[in-house]
Parts: structure tokens; C-alpha cells; sequence
């Protein structure tokens, strides 16, 4: 009984603390997420955004990755862009346009 | 004679801030206050938070350092589906003019797909939205996410509000949706 008492009193905590940390993951977010629903994209007036705007480039490569992504069974989107490590030092991964630097 | 005058005058100004601490306790402790959500502030109190928020901020945020690359495709994609998971519910999305969340919480969260006003330095704008996205808001229902989330991922999400007022509901949806084989991006 006191066994019992104890193991009740450990795993307790230990199941609180499992559920704090998954409530942050991202797969977590991810659950039942929808499709980027590029179809409505086609009718966008491209023409008023210039090809290197940052806004536009990632509409295309979001949309190309679930495109390759619909061709290939759904390979791993954003692999190059995961090749960044996240805590990369700020400012030494530009990679991108200037014309909108802040 | 003048130092018998000060002695009464010191006296007074204790009997008064005492008088006006024990005021201020018993007002405390009566319960007559609204604290409803649904009820506003009065004119001095609103003020006084939200010139206390304001200086907060700006003081605790001077100092954070902008990544050069803030406006790259890379931080908008990663931003856009932590944006709307964590975000769109309280500061809405494109085509969206209010939630359950902007109706009932107060202070009302501001609508971030609305252009900041005039004038509003950008670099600033990006400093304070980083720092209160990482640390929130004490009693204004704005959640401190550094805990979870770490400073590279706030950045994509500071990204992602800085183009947020120009996107079309397609746009949006299209930037914020993860899709089946990006759940664990990051």
C-alpha cells in the first residue's frame, strides 16, 4: 500500500511535467492542421509585387514545397531552409533580399 | 517660532499621508472596485496602466538587438504557423474583424493585421513586439512565450507581424498553414 502510495506520488508529477513540455511542441500545433490552399493563389495579381520581395518568395516556396510534397508522397518540406541552425547568430544569415531590411 | 511652524507642517503632511495610506488600504480591502472584464476602467486608472505598459516596455526592450534578416522568406514561413496557432485567436487574420477573445478580454487586444499608426519607428516597433511576445504582459491576458518557445522562433513571429497587415486572406492562409508533413518543422 505505502509502495503503491509512493509510486502514485512520483508519477504524478513526472506525468505533469510530460504534458507541460509536449504542450509546446510544435507537432502538437500541428495536429489537424490543413493543406496551404494554393489553388486560390493562382488568382493573386502578382504584378503589384516585385520577385524579390520576401512576401511573394515565400508564397511560391510554400506552395512549390506542397507541390513536390503532393508528387512525391509528401517528402519533408523546407529542407534547406532547416539547414539554418535556429539559435544561428542574429544578422549572419541573410540569405535574402535587402530591399526590405529594417 | 519658524521651528515650531515646520515641526506642525511636517506633522500635517504625516497625518495626511498616513490618513491617505489607511484611505487607500480600506478601499483595497471593501471590495468596491470592479474588477469585471466587462466593466472599464476609469480615465485615471486606464492612463495610468497604459502609461506604465508603454514606458515598461520601451525601457525593458532599448537594448534588444534586431536580426539584419528579419524580413526574409525563411522567417516568414517559419512564422506563419506559430502566428496563427498561438496569436490569430486574440490579434486576428486577414479578413477577420473580431473573436470571442477581442470582444471579451480587457484591455481588447490589439488587431495586429491593422498597419501601425504614423510615424511608429520600425526597428522599435520589432524591439517591443519581440520583447512582449517573449515575456508578456502582467494582467492583460498577453501570455509570456520565452518559457517555450526560444528567441530565434519569436524572431519568425515578429517576421511574420511585420507583413501581416498586407497579406490577403489567401496569403495568410496559404503562409500559416503547416500542412501534413511539416508538423516538427521546427
Amino acid at each position: 500500500m505505502q509502495r503503491l502510495l509512493l509510486a502514485s506520488l512520483a508519477a504524478i508529477p513526472a506525468l505533469l511535467l510530460a504534458a507541460t513540455v509536449s504542450a509546446h511542441d510544435p507537432s502538437e500545433h500541428a495536429s489537424g492542421s490543413e493543406a496551404p490552399d494554393c489553388e486560390a493563389m493562382h488568382g493573386m495579381d502578382k504584378t503589384k509585387m516585385e520577385a524579390d520581395d520576401p512576401l511573394l518568395q515565400a508564397l511560391m516556396q510554400k506552395c512549390m514545397q506542397e507541390a513536390h510534397g503532393d508528387a512525391a508522397g509528401h517528402d519533408e518540406p523546407g529542407e534547406e531552409n532547416d539547414e539554418q541552425p535556429h539559435d544561428a547568430g542574429h544578422g549572419e544569415a541573410s540569405t535574402d533580399e535587402d530591399k526590405h531590411k529594417h | 517660532m519658524a521651528r515650531f511652524r515646520i515641526g506642525a507642517v511636517a506633522l500635517w503632511l504625516a497625518g495626511f499621508a498616513g490618513a491617505l495610506a489607511l484611505g487607500g488600504l480600506a478601499f483595497i480591502y471593501s471590495g468596491l472596485y470592479p474588477v469585471g472584464a466587462d466593466v472599464p476602467h476609469t480615465a485615471l486608472t486606464t492612463w495610468a496602466l497604459d502609461t506604465l505598459r508603454e514606458h515598461s516596455v520601451a525601457r525593458a526592450s532599448a537594448d534588444v538587438d534586431v536580426p539584419s534578416d528579419l524580413d526574409s522568406s525563411r522567417r516568414l514561413l517559419s512564422g506563419g504557423p506559430d502566428y496563427h496557432e498561438m496569436c490569430s485567436g486574440c490579434h486576428l487574420k486577414p479578413g477577420k474583424s473580431k473573436s470571442d477573445f477581442t470582444l471579451g478580454l480587457y484591455p481588447s487586444p490589439p488587431d495586429l493585421t491593422r498597419p501601425p499608426g504614423e510615424g511608429v519607428d520600425r526597428v522599435d516597433l520589432d524591439r517591443r513586439r519581440f520583447w512582449i511576445i517573449k515575456h508578456g504582459i502582467k494582467a492583460s491576458g498577453m501570455p509570456a512565450w520565452g518559457p517555450g518557445h526560444n528567441d530565434e522562433r519569436i524572431w519568425n513571429m515578429v517576421s511574420f507581424l511585420g507583413r501581416l497587415p498586407e497579406m490577403s486572406p489567401e496569403q495568410y492562409q496559404v503562409l500559416t498553414a503547416r500542412g501534413d508533413g511539416e508538423a516538427g518543422h521546427h
